[in-house]
């Protein structure tokens, strides 16, 4: 048990050492997973294996092209603009949520609560670094995308069985059947959790998008997107994803504004919680509220908001690992079972 | 060690396959399909390969050597049955998740292919035909023995 401990924490330090390979592997396993239902589905209509792989790294390449060449300029320019609002942004701050004193310290009337300015300009800045570093970021992470993960994609898609294979014929024959399965147990649960939470945010976003549209609210798009993605986070995510496009109805338009984000998100969450989980129960990752919470806190303090989107997945794999073994070793070592 | 490169060999393993009951049936597509998902795996002489208890998940297929299937009580053991090259064991883990009833060992060494419950549902979602052969044949199976069982009541 402990050697298995042991394994899991080395490979962990491994995944976090290398994270950037550790992020186009992440990416190449969601791609496989999107991809594989189709490559099954051409397959069972006979259709041949070569041509359905050709088919459908073309699909990809498309997808990919599309949004490098139509919706990550249309959201940058939307991302660049806030940049653009800020001076007014800053106005709407200095009038309505702080007022500035005569002794040049600012006053928050609703908590009572004085704010230097320093606090102020410390957001500005951290703004745009972030902006920034996160657009550096992304178009690394896209031009690895389009010439890295295609080509792993494939190799994986064609050869996955008999990696597979070879990869459980190092096993030795004691523990091969366990892990066969516990190996089956995780690529499941992991997909389940995958493709339920895309299908999730997707029609989150999809909603709030056009609630945002139909409130004339600035940058629809890019908040609904936002809102899309932090969906992901079981419990919080909700409240996050709600923080943005609230603050935006606020401060760059008025009271109203805000109000019916705040209406356009809950008709999203009524969406989600009424019609799609229960759809989706089966398939989502059903742990215990409690460790959820615990699992995301952790996750949150390790890798900040990305940690918090897989710490539920990976603590499942950890699970499915542990209970698995332990089984296995309970079997092993009781009596009744020799011979 | 020859062995191991010997059914390593796709086409080797097709025809091994294409010599047993379950495959019998099927067109050389049909087991070549099956190959893709076959598990080789070598065991020594004496080696248990799973014993009564253990969860299964899959069938086991000689491809060389002996096994034999024992239940050990205290001391002595019973042998219940001895597999020779092509024959099966283990099939009742492909229709339902349980815990395998006897123990089996290796006698000499012995090479084994492993099909795994999960692997072989993938394959009939992709390619119906086969499951439904496979399934018919493990089918037909459970009632000869279902009859067997009901003959033998019958004369107590």
């Amino acid at each position: 048990m402990a050697v298995i401990v042991l394994v899991l924490v080395a490979l962990g330090w491994m995944f976090w050492f290398f994270r950037e390979t550790t992020i186009y592997i992440l990416i190449t396993l969601l791609a496989v997973i999107i991809l594989k239902p189709i490559v099954n589905y051409l397959e069972h209509n006979k259709i041949r294996k070569s041509a359905a792989f050709l088919a459908i790294i073309i699909l990809f390449l498309c997808l990919v092209g599309i949004t490098v060449f139509y919706a990550i300029p249309s959201i940058s320019a939307e991302v660049k603009s806030i940049s653009d609002d800020w001076p007014m942004i800053q106005q709407r701050i200095n009038d309505e949520v702080f007022q500035k004193r005569a002794t040049g310290t600012y006053y928050f009337p609703a908590l009572n609560l004085d704010v230097s300015q320093d606090f102020l300009h410390s957001i500005k800045d951290d703004l745009t670094t972030w902006v920034n570093s996160f657009a550096f970021w992304a178009i690394q992470l896209i031009i690895g995308v389009i010439f890295i993960v295609p080509f792993m994609v494939y190799i994986l898609l064609k050869e996955g069985n008999e990696i597979k294979k070879r990869f459980f014929s190092l096993i030795p024959n004691k523990y091969f059947e366990v892990i066969l399965c516990m190996f089956e147990e995780i690529t499941i649960s992991i997909e389940h959790f995958v493709s339920a939470k895309i299908i999730q945010s997707a029609i989150v976003a999809l909603i709030s998008s056009i609630g945002f549209l139909i409130i004339g609210i600035k940058f629809p798009i890019v908040l609904g997107i936002i809102v899309g993605i932090l969906n992901i986070i079981p419990y919080f995510g909700p409240i996050i994803g709600a923080v943005p496009p609230i603050a935006v109805g606020y401060l760059l338009h008025d009271f109203r504004t805000a109000f019916l984000a705040f209406i356009v998100i809950l008709v999203g969450q009524a969406v989600d919680n009424l019609y799609t989980t229960p759809v989706l129960l089966p398939k989502l990752v059903n742990e215990h509220p409690l460790i959820v919470i615990i699992s995301i806190l952790v996750g949150a303090e390790l890798a900040g908001p990305v940690g918090m989107v897989i710490a539920l997945p990976i603590y499942s794999v950890f699970r499915i690992i542990l209970t698995h073994s332990y089984k296995a070793l309970d079997a092993l070592h009781s009596d009744e079972s020799l011979g | 060690m020859e062995w191991i490169y010997f059914f390593n060999k796709k086409n080797n393993l097709v025809d091994a396959l294409k010599q047993t009951q379950i495959c019998s049936g099927f067109t050389k597509h049909q087991i070549r399909k099956i190959a893709e998902i076959a598990h080789v795996r070598s065991f020594r002489d004496q080696e248990l390969i799973f014993r009564k208890g253990d969860p299964s998940h899959g069938l086991y297929i000689v491809l060389t050597g002996k096994v034999e299937v024992f239940l050990q009580k205290k001391d002595q053991s019973q042998v219940l049955a001895n597999y020779e090259p092509f024959q099966y064991f283990g099939e009742l883990a492909l229709l339902k998740d349980n815990t395998r009833k006897a123990s089996a060992k290796a006698i000499g060494a012995t090479k084994l292919c492993y099909l795994y419950r999960e692997d072989l549902r993938r394959l009939f979602l992709a390619h119906p035909t086969i499951g439904r052969d496979t399934y018919e044949f493990f089918l037909g199976l459970l009632v000869e023995r279902l009859d067997f069982a009901n003959e033998q009541l019958m004369k107590k």
